[in-house]
């Protein structure tokens, strides 16, 4: 049984049945653009408009780029070009890297397996350290109540179905 | 008693939803919250690991190793305590890992799928396997991030990939009818190269508006009006706070990779095909083996479930299961019922097949 006192409030409301108004005035609008949006001439018309963007731009895209590079020259400093250069071969040495880190702990471990007794492995690999602990996450987060909900049981609704197995 | 004509009340009232508006409007949330660690880096990818909050004894043995799209921080999978999936899976006993794939810049436009899936994820993996002692893991791949994972199970089906998740996976493009985006990128009305010539990486500010116009009035319009109408519910407000800072939060797209993802996805469907080439080899779907499951938000209109329906039977896999749940493309997984709706499904279904 609804409460009568909320009832006559959301009746003298006027806010209230604007707000009902405007709803269903953003639902019709909403699909009309939704229909609008999926058209073969939005399609064109989105595609025309970026086109026109870009063929207008590039010609000062282009002049400018031809400016900084050569005031960059002039300045006796490096372009985005350079950076970009050595930006690539600095990520191929980060994969070199990566790759002899990988085989020096499969050699470490090796060697460590073939003159000690067996060590516990998970979580004990010599070569891995944090490289960095996120700082803002020093502290624990405090369970909030929904959290513990969520966290705890294993409960499962009934609202996914399962088509396939 | 008062005698005034005005309610003072009231203007206190509008005060702070005022401050309130600002606020979120206008600041960060405080999102990502879930104690990690920084274990691995390549180039602008992080390999994170949440820290278990279960003893070793109480945790599933196979890690899980969490991939979202490239062109949206992942943080969505930890968005704020209390309503994180992170925080969920690590509560109930994963050692989970997230690869973060960073900001690509100008550098890196020529990075395609062909080096996140044969360069990045097997180097990461790799650490994963190193850090967590365990020879087998499990993949949850959302959206872009789905495509990635299934790339990489069906190239490297040996690598020890027990389980995989898909989320919302933009796998199929072969209904473009249904297909809003793929209709965007046909080859009469987008030239990708002029695109890319002009600005080398997809900039996150022409992602952002190709996301929202496809629903224009509810992402211009509906989702502001939903914020007036809420300024007095803090749970309202800090749920739209965490997700608007979340939808602002853009990252560039590889050109490499967007060039990919028009020509040979939304344009030839050469993954379903099968005549996808990744560095020479071609992606056969037949060939992945590991446990699948295919969530599908029967909402999503980002990638509508017509793009995932017809995976379960190309691959290999014996044990597959498709699961549909109400929602749209992120609700399902950080939308207010998540916690109800999807997550213990994940949940029950990983568990039995991660021991």
């Amino acid at each position: 049984m609804s409460d009568p006192q909320a009832e006559s409030k959301k009746a003298a409301d006027p806010l209230e049945q604007w707000r009902e108004l405007r709803d269903t005035y953003i639902d019709i609008w909403a699909k009309a653009t939704g229909e609008a949006v999926n058209s073969e001439a939005y399609a064109q018309a989105s595609g025309t408009m970026l086109e026109t963007y870009l063929a207008a731009s590039s010609p000062f895209r282009d002049a400018q780029k031809k400016l900084m590079v050569s005031a960059l020259e002039q300045l006796n400093m490096p372009s985005r070009a350079d950076f970009v250069s050595l930006a690539e071969r600095l990520a191929n040495l980060e994969m070199l890297l990566d790759d002899m880190d990988a085989k020096l702990s499969q050699i470490y471990q090796l060697a460590t397996a073939a003159a000690l007794p067996p060590v516990p492995k998970a979580e004990s690999e010599p070569s891995h350290r944090a490289l960095k602990a996120e700082p803002e996450h020093s502290q624990p987060v405090p369970k909030t109540g929904s959290e513990a909900k969520s966290a705890a049981p294993r409960k499962t609704s009934k609202t996914a179905k399962k088509v396939t197995k | 008693m008062s005698a005034l004509p005005v309610d003072f009340a009231q203007f206190t009232a509008m005060q702070n939803k005022l401050q309130t508006l600002s606020r979120v409007l206008t600041t960060q949330a405080a999102i990502a919250q879930t104690p990690k660690e920084l274990i691995w880096t390549l180039n602008k990818a992080k390999l994170y690991r949440y820290v278990p909050v279960l003893p070793k004894e109480e945790r599933h043995p196979v890690p899980l190793l969490l991939v979202f799209a490239l062109m949206n921080r992942p943080y969505i999978l930890d968005l704020r305590p209390g309503h994180s999936f992170v925080e969920f899976m690590i509560h109930h006993g994963y050692d989970v890992y997230l690869l973060d794939w960073g900001a690509p810049g100008i550098e890196d436009k020529n990075l395609k799928f062909d080096d996140y899936t044969l360069e990045y994820m097997p180097r990461a993996i790799r650490k994963l396997k190193a850090v967590s002692g365990a020879t087998e893991f499990s993949l949850l791949g959302w959206c872009i991030g789905a495509i990635l994972t299934t790339i990489y199970s069906a190239l490297r089906p040996d690598d020890g990939l027990r389980n995989m998740i898909l989320l919302t996976a933009p796998l199929d493009f072969s209904k473009k009818e249904n297909i809003t985006f793929a209709r965007w990128v046909d080859e009469r009305y987008f030239d990708v190269d002029k695109v890319l010539a002009a600005f080398g990486n997809m900039p996150p500010e022409m992602i952002e508006y190709g996301a929202k116009a496809l629903k224009p009035v509810e992402n211009y319009v509906g989702n502001y009006l939903r914020l007036w109408d809420n300024l007095d519910n803090p749970q309202v407000m800090e749920a739209w706070h965490a997700m608007n800072t979340w939808v602002t939060d853009n990252i560039p797209l590889a050109g490499g990779v967007f060039r990919q993802l028009i020509v040979d996805l939304y344009r030839n469907d050469r993954l379903m095909q099968g005549t996808l080439m990744i560095r020479g080899e071609r992606v056969d779907l037949s060939r992945l083996r590991a446990n699948l499951l295919t969530v599908i938000a029967e909402a999503d209109h980002i990638t509508p479930p017509c793009q995932s329906e017809s995976v379960n039977s190309k691959v290999g896999s014996t044990d597959k299961t498709l699961m549909r749940i109400p929602g749209g493309h992120i609700g399902i997984m950080a939308g207010s019922g998540a916690s109800k709706r999807t997550w213990p499904h994940i949940d029950e279904w990983l568990a039995s097949r991660s021991e």
